[in-house]
C-alpha cells in the first residue's frame, strides 16, 4: 500500500453556496514579456481535461482562435468548443506548471483544472473536512 | 494548426521565473523596480528560491485570501454583477463589465500588473454546482 506525505494542504474556498477545492492561479502565456492574470481554478477530478473561460487568453495577449480545437462533453447539453494554448499557470506554494489548457470559446462559469493538471501532481480530498492535499510532484 | 500538444508524463517541473516571483516579491515588501532588477541580475538564485518554495512544506494560506474573504461577505454588492467580469484588488473592486480584456486593461491602467478577475456567478444556495 502506498504512503503519501502531501507537503500541501489548502481549505476549500467558501464560495457563499458551498465549499469548493479551488486555486488561484496566475496565468501567463508562455512568452516572458506577456501580461499576466489571477484566477481561480477549480480542480475537477471529473474533467478529462483542463477548461479554462477564453476571455482570459486576450486579456494576457494571445489570439483564442489561433490554437487547435478540442471539444469537451458536459453530463448534459451541447459540447463545449475550446481552442487549446500553452499557458504557464503559477501558484505561490506549488510553483510553475505548463499547461495545454483549452479555452472555451463562449461564456462558462468557471475554470477547470483536470486530470491533464492531476498528472504532474499527487492530490488528495479530504471532503469531510473541506480540504485539499498536494504534492507538487507526478 | 501546428501545436504539439504536451505528454504531461514527460513534463518536469518547471523552476523557471515567472512573473510569479516578482508578485511575490511585492507581496514580501519589496517594489516592483528592485525585484525587476533583482530578477535580471541574479536568476539563479531566483531559480533556486523558487525550487525551495516548491519544496517547503507551508501551512499559511495562499494569496488572495483578503479578496476571497470579500467575496464572501459581499454578495449582495456582489449580485449587481451577475455574469460580469469584475477585477477585484484586496477590497476594492477596481474595474468591471461584460468584457474582461476592458477590464484589466483599466486595472492596468491603474498600475495593478497581475489583477485578480472572476466572473461573477448566481450564488443560490438552492443550485448545486457541477464542473461543467
Amino acid at each position: 500500500m502506498a504512503t503519501i506525505t502531501y507537503p500541501h494542504d489548502f481549505p476549500y474556498t467558501d464560495m457563499g453556496n458551498g465549499h469548493f477545492p479551488m486555486l488561484q492561479f496566475i496565468i501567463q502565456s508562455p512568452n516572458e514579456q506577456a501580461e499576466a492574470i489571477d484566477v481561480d481554478g477549480f480542480l475537477d477530478s471529473g474533467a478529462s481535461y483542463s477548461l479554462f473561460d477564453g476571455s482570459i487568453l486576450a486579456a494576457i495577449g494571445l489570439d483564442l482562435m489561433g490554437g487547435p480545437a478540442r471539444l469537451y462533453q458536459p453530463v448534459a447539453g451541447p459540447q463545449i468548443e475550446a481552442r487549446v494554448h500553452r499557458v504557464r499557470p503559477a501558484h505561490d506554494r506549488l510553483g510553475n506548471f505548463t499547461l495545454d489548457i483549452g479555452f472555451s470559446t463562449g461564456p462558462i462559469s468557471r475554470n477547470l483544472l483536470g486530470r491533464d493538471f492531476f498528472d504532474l501532481i499527487q492530490v488528495g480530498f479530504r471532503e469531510h473536512h473541506r480540504t485539499l492535499l498536494i504534492d507538487a510532484t507526478p | 494548426m501546428s501545436l504539439q500538444l504536451l505528454d504531461p508524463r514527460q513534463q518536469k517541473p518547471d523552476l523557471t521565473p515567472s512573473i510569479l516571483n516578482e508578485t511575490l516579491a511585492v507581496e514580501q515588501g519589496g517594489n516592483l523596480a528592485n525585484s525587476t532588477i533583482q530578477h535580471a541580475s541574479d536568476v539563479v538564485m531566483w531559480v533556486w528560491l523558487f525550487s525551495e518554495i516548491r519544496r517547503a512544506p507551508f501551512k499559511a494560506p495562499s494569496r488572495r485570501q483578503l479578496e476571497l474573504q470579500w467575496r464572501r461577505t459581499h454578495k449582495e454588492v456582489l449580485r449587481g454583477y451577475l455574469g460580469q467580469w469584475v477585477v477585484l484588488q484586496g477590497e476594492r473592486i477596481l474595474a468591471s463589465g461584460p468584457s474582461l480584456a476592458e477590464a484589466v486593461k483599466q486595472a492596468r491602467e491603474m498600475g495593478v500588473r497581475v489583477p485578480y478577475v472572476f466572473r461573477v456567478e448566481d450564488l443560490d444556495e438552492n443550485i448545486a454546482t457541477i464542473g461543467l
